[in-house]
């Protein structure tokens, strides 16, 4: 096996850990699904790093062909990632409704006291004020 | 019977009633459907729910003098009713009833719905338009959904309900508990019959006359049915084996 082969895989787990690293140190990525990917990440450095120990898991499934069981690893893997993902979704999904009901009954509540109160400008409000306060979210949106 | 609550209390009008519309994009005809609610005999609240529509329907309902909760996106219509629970659940009002902001629910069959429920003789009344024959039309395609759902829903509940696609329902405090803690979402109306058949509620359909509506169309294109079919269906059946703790 020429060298490059062997020192490619490796720079490559490297290089993803490090990433996954540096994403989790920026705070793009959650520590909790950090570990996921770490996790991926050293058993791809052991797999590149040791040719030996591919071999053996394949000849322990009874594989012929060794790289195949790589295969099938990486697509069960990614199945039960995008199953896991689809119900961190569902999860978001609820809570975002929740608070976009509260939202909306809490803005009614402020323009009706609002409107109690005689505050200045409530005639002049199309919708409640917090509806309107949109420019913060742009604002973290573009904060990178 | 114990009667919850006492029937008189819808003449003395302490019954607080809360009608829920949802509404998107209606501003041509909201006005029209809240002020022939105030006309009508029954004194209630009206509450929109304006689900983050793009033109002026928070202030056509607004002007028409109803309460109106704006939400900054659009929910769709499980989300946007079940916050019109939440405020009923929150202000105390007796008794809440749902009503479609596109014109199609005659205000004046309000104290039809509305009565059973005051009487205290079930927890939710439906208002449908199978009951007896009213002029109301529709597809082959669509009646045949209209159908299997009946089945499904006759076949869980063991009684019918004919119209279970209806978004013309009143229902009384407790439901509207259970509503504000869960919800259906996506195609509630059928989901959310065997949701409350699970907790034990009674549900009664009673008669009312559909209109055309005024504008826009079913949320329900031909397109989309057959998914709407399949995802009811297995709302439903979720529903019906779902174990109480987890709904």
């Amino acid at each position: 096996m020429s060298l490059q082969l062997y020192i490619f895989p490796i720079a490559f787990s490297l290089v993803f850990v490090f990433f996954v690293i540096e994403l989790v140190r920026r705070g793009s990525l959650r520590e909790q699904y950090s570990l996921l990917w770490l996790g991926v990440g050293i058993v791809m450095l052991i797999f590149s790093a040791s040719r030996g120990f591919l071999q053996a898991v394949a000849n322990w499934f009874g594989v012929i062909y060794a790289p195949s069981i790589l295969f099938l690893f990486a697509i069960v893997a990614a199945f039960i990632l995008l199953l896991h993902i689809t119900v961190v979704i569902s999860r978001l999904t609820d809570k975002v409704v929740r608070l976009t009901q509260e939202l909306g009954i809490a803005s009614h509540r402020i323009a009706q006291l609002e409107s109690q109160l005689g505050h200045p400008h409530a005639d002049e409000m199309e919708t409640s004020p917090l509806l309107q306060a949109g420019e913060p979210i742009e604002r973290e949106r573009n904060y990178e | 019977m114990n009667a919850w609550p006492p029937r008189e209390l819808l003449s003395t009008a302490h019954a607080r009633i809360l009608v829920i519309i949802p509404a998107y994009n209606e501003e041509h005809v909201i006005g029209g459907v809240i002020r022939e609610i105030s006309n009508q005999p029954v004194p209630v609240d009206v509450l929109v729910i304006n689900d983050g529509s793009r033109d002026k329907t928070a202030q056509a309902a607004e002007r028409a003098g109803a309460k109106v909760i704006t939400l900054p996106t659009n929910l769709g219509i499980g989300g946007a009713v079940q916050t019109g629970y939440r405020f009923a659940e929150r202000y105390g009002y007796d008794i809440a009833v749902q009503l479609d902001g596109d014109g199609q629910h005659n205000p004046l069959d309000l104290a039809r719905v509305i009565a059973p429920v005051a009487e205290g003789t079930v927890d939710m009344a439906v208002g449908s338009r199978y009951v007896e024959r009213t002029a109301y039309k529709s597809t082959t395609m669509r009646r045949t959904g209209m159908v299997v759902l009946a089945f499904m829903v006759r076949l869980i509940l063991g009684y019918s309900v004919k119209d279970t696609t209806s978004g013309y329902r009143a229902v009384n405090r407790k439901v509207i508990q259970l509503f504000s803690r869960r919800y259906p979402t996506d195609y509630p109306e059928p989901e959310s019959i065997i949701y409350l058949h699970r907790f034990g509620f009674r549900i009664k359909e009673v008669s009312v006359s559909m209109r055309e509506r005024e504008t826009g169309k079913s949320s329900i294109t031909p397109f989309k049915s057959i998914y709407y079919m399949v995802k009811v269906l297995l709302s439903m059946g979720m529903n019906a084996i779902r174990s109480r703790k987890l709904l």
